[in-house]
């Protein structure tokens, strides 16, 4: 008796909650959730920057910003009018807390999103540094596969932002140009296979429709299997040329049965962003490393054969023979967007001092900042180098934008991340005095509207 | 230039053209079969034709040295005219030559243009083979050697260019040389090179009277072709080879020449440290020679006939009628304590064998032409002509002075390096111009206008 007494509460509390639950979700279905943070300053980094703005979020992402807002009384009001906001830094390019391992050939199939395991990676030295967002690329050489972009902090479910560029070496022209030769022509072997096949599929077809004319007055089901046995030699492709479903629909409009689906064979994921740049003329973003000034013009050369690729993004790592001075105005003119440490070096072998993101700017490239180095001091000294690029000419806005709205474009989330904007997901970074200041330190850190990470609650 | 009294002891062989500077030797093998015959010197008129032929492609790449005193090396010496280039290659050469508006022109007044030197050997100059997918063309090394003057250099087995910042037209030929190993310690190895030629020289026999019978009997049987050694060995008698060696010692020496005697294959000998006492053989025989006249070497007293180096090691040779290529000891740019002794002063090294009494002439020769002939490459460079690459060393002296800077060197009709744009030696200026203001301080670097 006991016992049921017992549950009798519980079951009583569980019908409760059944009851409520759906209560809640239409509270918040027809009534968005406003928050409002209202800021000392806000770096837009979109043009403007607000002296005692306000930013208006709902659910999760950026509605108003400026000053003077109007937002519902209800509204959940942050106070932040001793900080500046602004957005979330994003980190293009880390292996933290990834083992390393050499690889080496053609694997775009196989990106780093596979070896990520979001319970088993500490995110709070990024997040304390500032970033909201990271993107891990695999390791290795030639074409390690692409890099995923994840948010550092937030609900497990919203923190996967997809993946970004495909990852592509020059770091050892001779070993790198021919990994690169060998993935084009595998691309240009597989654009073939496919055409093959539909120009097989086609005839087949053709054929099949004049036997089916012949045959007429007599039905028969030999054709339907004949085309069935067709379909089965290759999977479903998603990439399918919109043509060839026109095709399909007139061959469907003459024929009266159901239309025959021409299902290309498989392309190997191994060469497919290739496949996509050669035969769509669009596809993820393919990202360069370079080791040397020199590497670039090897790249071009094997590029020369195969203008369908895009040559503007590049990684440039930096060693002190590396010499990029040679090929800024080159990088420039072809509007690169470009991602590097924010080092000033030396010009090789001398001890002239040479500003490459601030030459790289000035030449006309897009500059996407990474930390010195891909660990926690690098990730904390971040502000610092780049205030160290304002003080030696880099602009101001210039440097903020390369680690937020360039760093996104680098990887292809730009249209999310990188500005308070109107639309954009609300990731944000609130800090207790000017991000390029001496001293400055993060107190709070939002993804998705969420405060995720606040200095105050950290022993 | 100075002049030099000398004498040609004289061969068999020995033909004087030109100045009497250049000496071709009958003996001089044939060029490599994929090399086409020097095209003739330059011809105004000729050029003026080409030029109107060529207006209508518009986007050929001009560039003129004008004003410097210009060393053919093949030909004389000519003052301040003007070398037009088209597309990386001499186009005319002379004083009337029309320069097209769009050319870029290179006031070169004062200086003096000799053809790019020819390394007959580098270390880290130009990448690895295959050199057009290694070569870092950005990098310091080559960079001090366009410094040095040097446009060609020879990378394992393959002649490249310094072609700095551009990776087309890097390399000028493949496949240079068969390497031969033929020294009395491997007396097997001899012994089986040996009767590799001697298969190759029956297989040609066999073929001849193939040949013959098959007049007769169409049907006739064409003799078993050869395979691997044999075959390189085929075609080192067929001269479409070169064979390499290394040998210093006399007995080295004329062992090979004995060897080349009697198959007549073609033959550069590198070193030919003890070549004075044998020179006779080596020219006999047909050998060429990459020597390093700063070779030193003791006599070796308890031998009972001349040995060790000499000073006049080149000289003989030459006046013996062994085709010359100079190389310096190091064939890198980093001295490593050897100052002098790289590819940063091949010139010096060719000057040091004129102390030996190598005509200059024949000095320039060794570090231009005879090198690239000793190559195969010389249609292409080594001297100043028309239809011949357009690669110069455009210096402020007299090449085989040691107080002469490059000031430019041109590979491939491209400014390649610019002495007072590089950092290297643009504090150096030995004319003593003391009011030019010093290299640029780049600090604090100032950013393009507009932000």
């Amino acid at each position: 008796m006991m016992r049921t007494a017992c549950y009798i509460p519980a079951i009583i509390l569980a019908a409760l909650l059944a009851c409520a639950a759906p209560a809640v979700c239409q509270d918040t279905d027809g009534e968005e959730t406003f928050v409002v943070i209202k800021a000392g300053r806000v770096l837009t980094l979109a043009g403007e920057e607000y002296v005692g703005g306000q930013i208006v979020l709902v659910d999760g992402k950026v509605r108003l910003v400026g000053k003077d807002l109007e937002y519902p009384k209800t509204a959940r009001v942050i106070d932040a009018r001793r900080e500046v906001v602004m957005p979330g830094m994003i980190l293009a390019r880390s292996r933290w807390e990834l083992p390393s391992y050499s690889r080496s050939g053609i694997h775009a199939d196989r990106g780093a999103a596979k070896e990520i395991y979001l319970d088993s990676i500490d995110f709070e030295p990024l997040v304390e540094a500032g970033f909201t967002a990271v993107c891990f690329y695999p390791d290795g050489t030639g074409i390690p596969g692409p890099a995923a972009v994840y948010r550092t902090a937030g609900k497990e479910a919203t923190r996967d932002l997809g993946p970004a560029y495909l990852r592509i070496t020059m770091s050892s022209p001779g070993r790198d140009k021919k990994v690169l030769r060998d993935a084009v022509e595998k691309a240009r072997k597989e654009i073939e296979k496919v055409e093959k096949a539909r120009k097989d599929w086609e005839e087949k077809q053709k054929k099949a429709q004049e036997e089916a004319a012949k045959k007429r007055a007599a039905e028969s089901g030999e054709k339907p299997d004949s085309e069935k046995k067709d379909g089965a030699d290759g999977n479903k492709d998603e990439t399918k040329d919109p043509s060839k479903e026109e095709e399909n629909k007139e061959d469907a409009k003459t024929e009266e049965k159901k239309p025959e689906v021409f299902t290309p064979p498989k392309i190997d994921p191994a060469v497919k962003p290739l496949v996509d740049w050669i035969r769509d003329k669009k596809g993820p973003p393919l990202l360069f490393e370079l080791y040397r000034a020199s590497d670039l013009r090897h790249l071009d050369q094997v590029l020369k054969q195969t203008p369908e690729l895009p040559n503007a993004l590049f990684y440039l790592y930096q060693m002190s023979s590396s010499g990029y001075h040679h090929v800024v105005a080159d990088l420039g003119k072809r509007k690169s967007t470009v991602l590097l440490s924010p080092q000033i070096g030396q010009l090789p072998y001398t001890v002239t001092p040479y500003n490459l993101p601030g030459e790289l700017a000035v030449a006309g490239c897009t500059v996407a900042l990474l930390p010195s180095g891909d660990s926690t001091s690098g990730y904390h000294d971040v502000r610092t180098r780049l205030a160290e690029l304002v003080r030696a000419g880099l602009p101001r806005d210039e440097a903020l934008k390369a680690v937020t709205l360039h760093a996104a474009q680098v990887l292809g989330v730009q249209q999310r991340l990188g500005t308070i904007e109107k639309g954009k997901d609300a990731d944000l970074i609130f800090l207790d005095g000017d991000p390029l200041a001496v001293g400055t330190r993060v107190t709070r850190v939002m993804t998705l509207g969420e405060l995720v990470w606040e200095a105050s609650q950290r022993p | 230039m100075r002049h030099r009294c000398f004498t040609f002891a004289l061969c068999w062989c020995v033909l004087v053209s030109g100045f009497g500077v250049c000496a071709t030797f009958a003996a001089e093998p044939k060029p490599a079969p994929d090399a086409k015959p020097a095209p003739a010197a330059a011809d105004k008129t000729d050029a003026k034709k080409d030029e109107k032929a060529k207006e209508d492609e518009p986007k050929d790449r001009w560039f003129a040295v004008t004003g410097a005193v210009v060393h053919t090396v093949s030909g004389p010496t000519l003052h301040a005219p003007t070398v037009l280039c088209k597309n990386g290659k001499i186009a005319a050469i002379g004083h009337d030559v029309a320069v097209p508006e769009e050319a870029e022109t290179l006031d070169a007044t004062g200086f003096h243009l000799y053809p790019g030197l020819v390394a007959v050997g580098s270390n880290g100059l130009v990448g690895n083979e295959p050199p057009e997918d290694n070569t870092n063309v950005y990098g310091l090394s080559l960079t001090l050697g366009l410094a040095g003057g040097v446009t060609t250099v020879v990378a394992g087995n393959t002649a490249a260019k310094l072609t700095y910042g551009a990776l087309e037209d890097h390399v000028v030929r493949r496949n240079l040389f068969h390497s031969l190993s033929y020294n009395r310690r491997d007396p097997n190895g001899r012994r089986n090179f040996r009767l590799a030629l001697e298969r190759a020289r029956q297989y040609l026999r066999d073929l001849q009277a193939h040949e013959e019978k098959k007049k007769t009997d169409p049907k006739a049987k064409p003799p078993a072709e050869l395979q691997g050694e044999d075959q390189a060995a085929l075609k080192l008698l067929r001269h479409e080879l070169v064979s390499v060696a290394d040998a210093n010692t006399a007995q080295e020496l004329r062992d090979l020449a004995s060897l080349v005697g009697q198959y007549r294959i073609r033959l550069v000998v590198r070193g030919a440290r003890e070549g004075w006492t044998v020179a006779g053989e080596m020219a006999r025989a047909g050998l060429q020679a990459v020597i390093t006249p700063r070779t030193r070497r003791d006599r070796d007293e308890r031998t009972n006939r001349p040995n060790g180096s000499s000073i006049e090691n080149a000289r003989i040779l030459h006046e013996h009628g062994v085709p010359l290529a100079i190389i310096p000891l190091s064939t890198g740019t980093s001295t490593m304590g050897l100052a002098g002794r790289d590819l940063l002063h091949l010139p010096m090294e060719a000057a040091f064998a004129i102390r030996g009494g190598l005509p200059d002439e024949a000095a320039l020769r060794a570090i231009t032409l005879g090198a690239a002939r000793i190559l195969g490459i010389d249609h292409r460079v080594g001297s100043i002509e028309v239809g011949k690459d357009a690669d110069f060393a455009i210096v402020d002296g007299d090449l085989l002075h040691y107080m002469t800077l490059t000031r430019w060197t041109v590979v491939n009709g491209r400014i390649a390096y610019d002495k007072q744009k590089d950092s290297l030696f643009n504090h150096i200026r030995p004319g003593g111009d003391l009011d030019a203001p010093p290299p640029r301080d780049d600090w604090p670097r100032r950013l393009g206008e507009g932000w």
